[in-house]
């Protein structure tokens, strides 16, 4: 028989979570999830729910399941989280000695591009600002002493501030897919030290990786996606500088971090795939 | 017809003669007690009615003589099935399997008749007959890349006609590539939609590629054990009788490797052995995968068809595996969380099919 060669390939998915769903022994050691849940037509029918009982009765028999049996093996719900894609530094200060400050994306700039992006690949985020219980963050200051010429940081709880209970960006109508923006207004949430000094530091990179870690112990079925602001610089060579050119080199700054933005996202939907969501 | 994706295309008009079709249901239940399926195919088996009624005239002899117990189903294009065919049918219990592509611009795309006119609007009438006295009749359909974009569609077009037992399979042979593939997987996304939709509603079907996936996890190791094994637990016999280890090898000839004997001389059990192991080798490209116990690779007659090996893994299979698997899970996930209570008669309540029928007062089977 002829064959011709075909554009598709074989490929191995290498990681795929446990699905969202139990298995027939799982379902069944609970005895209670079929009885309880009858098909509306099924309802006010004395032989339907008579069926019913007999067939759990009859599955117990054969399999001896048992409230116990459940609780070993209860259904986890996996999930996963994507590592964090490196696509710009993510990192900078603000404040009164810095001269090449940080372009910082708003949170809805960022959410536009990524919406754009995994759109295109027909994941719509309907879901806004979910809280993720159980996932939260002590909050950190950050003091600066001086010894012997060096300055030094150390960075402590706060005991002033609760901790944060951690809120998603973005989420597809099903919950498969979560996706979060490390944001400069972030970054004190998820743990990032408040600097009550002239300069405040940001490390949005390695506060995301920490986050990407934290999601993927979750097993929760969804696959999330940590993105982090680039933080491109734009700074000034000129303090004489007219404004408007300063805006304009702001912007040009922006236009890089959408663009490293865009990388992250896009390496995202490449993972996914691998995970075989996409 | 001629549909332009047959994989038993006319060879010279054979035609199975009366005396081997009675050799082959002879052959078929010499070994076994259990029920035999007989399932006619073809080509068209209903230009063969005579044939037919023959046969199954000549199992019911055989099961009072104590020789043997049978049950029949036949896989049409439907365009001969008429009132009189259908009243034989459900008098005797025979399961028929209409094969439909769907919407008009999806069905009449390589649906054609011989002289290559469209035969959409001539299976109407069959259609709505067939689904008023046979409603789980199953009904297939094969897409193929061309067609792709209107799989959502036309299983929503056999729904509203009434259809509740569908099978969606893909033409594994066609030229498949990234490009179609991506707008198969929207398809197969829009349908999980509407999957949730159907069974949000209480409406009660079965749907092939959903039911099958979902199955895969539900019944785990229990669902490979299910799968086709090649040359084991069915047969193909050709109009001249000879034998053959699944229903896509008989175009392969009787000089093939293929062919394991003949109805007359019964089952060379040697060659029958070795394309069963050929089936049961061990694909080293999904060794490391992760789907590879939810997934089809194993079936040797369907990689055949799409690599020309039963050992070589279909590519097209292998991404559509990968494509689907994930969006049954969704839409398992979302229905569990939910407690949908079809969902979970469906799929965990072995005895839903029957409670289904008696729920709804249908006489066929599901």
């Amino acid at each position: 028989m002829p064959r011709r060669s075909l554009p598709v390939k074989t490929r191995a998915v290498h990681k795929y979570p446990t699905p969202g769903y139990p298995t027939r022994p799982q379902a069944l050691a609970d005895p209670e999830l079929l009885a309880e849940n009858l098909p509306r037509t099924w309802r006010g029918r004395p032989e339907m729910a008579g069926a019913v009982v007999a067939f759990l009765a009859l599955n117990a028999c054969q399999h001896g399941s048992s409230k116990e049996s459940l609780a070993e093996s209860e259904v986890r719900l996996s999930g996963a989280a994507a590592p964090v894609f490196v696509h710009g530094e993510g990192r900078g200060a603000m404040g009164c000695v810095v001269v090449s400050p940080p372009a910082f994306l708003s949170e809805e700039e960022a959410l536009q591009v990524i919406g754009e992006e995994l759109e295109g690949h027909h994941l719509v985020l309907t879901q806004f600002d979910i809280p993720i219980e159980g996932l939260t963050f002590g909050q950190k200051e950050e003091s600066w002493t001086s010894e012997n010429g060096e300055f030094l940081s150390e960075v402590f709880d706060d005991p002033d501030r609760p901790a944060v209970t951690f809120t998603l960006d973005r989420a597809t109508a099903d919950g498969n897919v979560g996706v979060e923006f490390v944001s400069r207004k972030d970054y004190h949430d998820l743990g990032g030290p408040r600097n009550y000094s002239t300069v405040q530091g940001f490390d949005l990179l390695e506060i995301s990786g920490r986050l990407s870690v934290d999601l993927g112990q979750r097993e929760d079925g969804c696959y999330y996606g940590v993105f982090y602001d680039p933080m491109e610089n734009y700074g000034r060579s000129n303090w004489m500088e007219p404004t408007h050119q300063m805006h304009a080199t702001r912007a040009d700054a922006k236009e890089r971090s959408e663009e490293l933005l865009r990388l992250q996202v896009r390496n995202f939907l490449t993972w996914l795939e691998g995970q075989g969501v996409l | 017809m001629r549909c332009r994706y047959c994989y038993a295309p006319p060879h010279g008009g054979a035609q199975m003669s009366l005396e081997t079709g009675r050799r082959a249901m002879e052959l078929a239940c010499a070994d076994s007690e259990a029920s035999c399926g007989v399932v006619f195919f073809g080509g068209e088996p209903l230009l063969r009615k005579g044939l037919i009624r023959d046969l199954v005239a000549y199992g019911q002899e055989l099961q009072r003589a104590g020789r043997g117990r049978f049950h029949y189903k036949l896989t049409t294009n439907g365009l001969a099935l008429d009132e009189d065919f259908l009243a034989f049918a459900v008098d005797n219990d025979i399961l028929i399997a209409l094969s439909h592509d769907g919407v008009q611009e999806a069905h009449d795309r390589h649906r054609r008749l011989r002289n290559d006119r469209a035969s959409w609007s001539v299976l109407e009438s069959r259609l709505r007959a067939l689904l008023a006295v046979r409603p789980y009749a199953s009904i297939m359909t094969v897409v193929n890349p061309d067609t792709a974009e209107h799989l959502h569609d036309s299983v929503e077009y056999l729904m509203q006609e009434g259809a509740r037992y569908l099978i969606v399979m893909l033409n594994y042979d066609a030229q498949w590539n990234n490009a179609s593939f991506r707008v198969l997987r929207r398809q197969l996304r829009r349908l999980g939609d509407s999957y949730l939709r159907w069974t949000r509603a209480d409406r009660r079907f079965y749907l092939s590629p959903f039911e099958v996936k979902i199955a895969s996890h539900v019944d785990g190791h229990c669902w490979q054990e299910k799968r086709c094994e090649l040359g084991r637990r069915q047969l193909s016999i050709d109009p001249s009788g000879n034998i053959y280890p699944c229903v896509q090898f008989p175009s392969a000839g009787a000089e093939s490797e293929w062919c394991i004997g003949d109805v007359r001389g019964g089952v060379d059990e040697e060659r029958r052995s070795a394309i069963h192991a050929l089936g049961q080798h061990k694909h080293d490209s999904c060794a490391n995968c992760a789907l590879q116990k939810r997934c089809a690779h194993t079936c040797g007659c369907l990689n055949w068809q799409a690599t020309g090996r039963v050992d070589t893994v279909s590519p097209v299979l292998c991404r559509y595996e990968r494509s689907m698997i994930p969006i049954a899970d969704r839409v398992a996930k979302v229905l569990y969380r939910e407690r949908n209570p079809v969902f979970l008669h469906k799929q965990y309540n072995a005895a839903y099919p029957i409670l289904s029928l008696l729920d709804d007062g249908q006489t066929s089977t599901p």
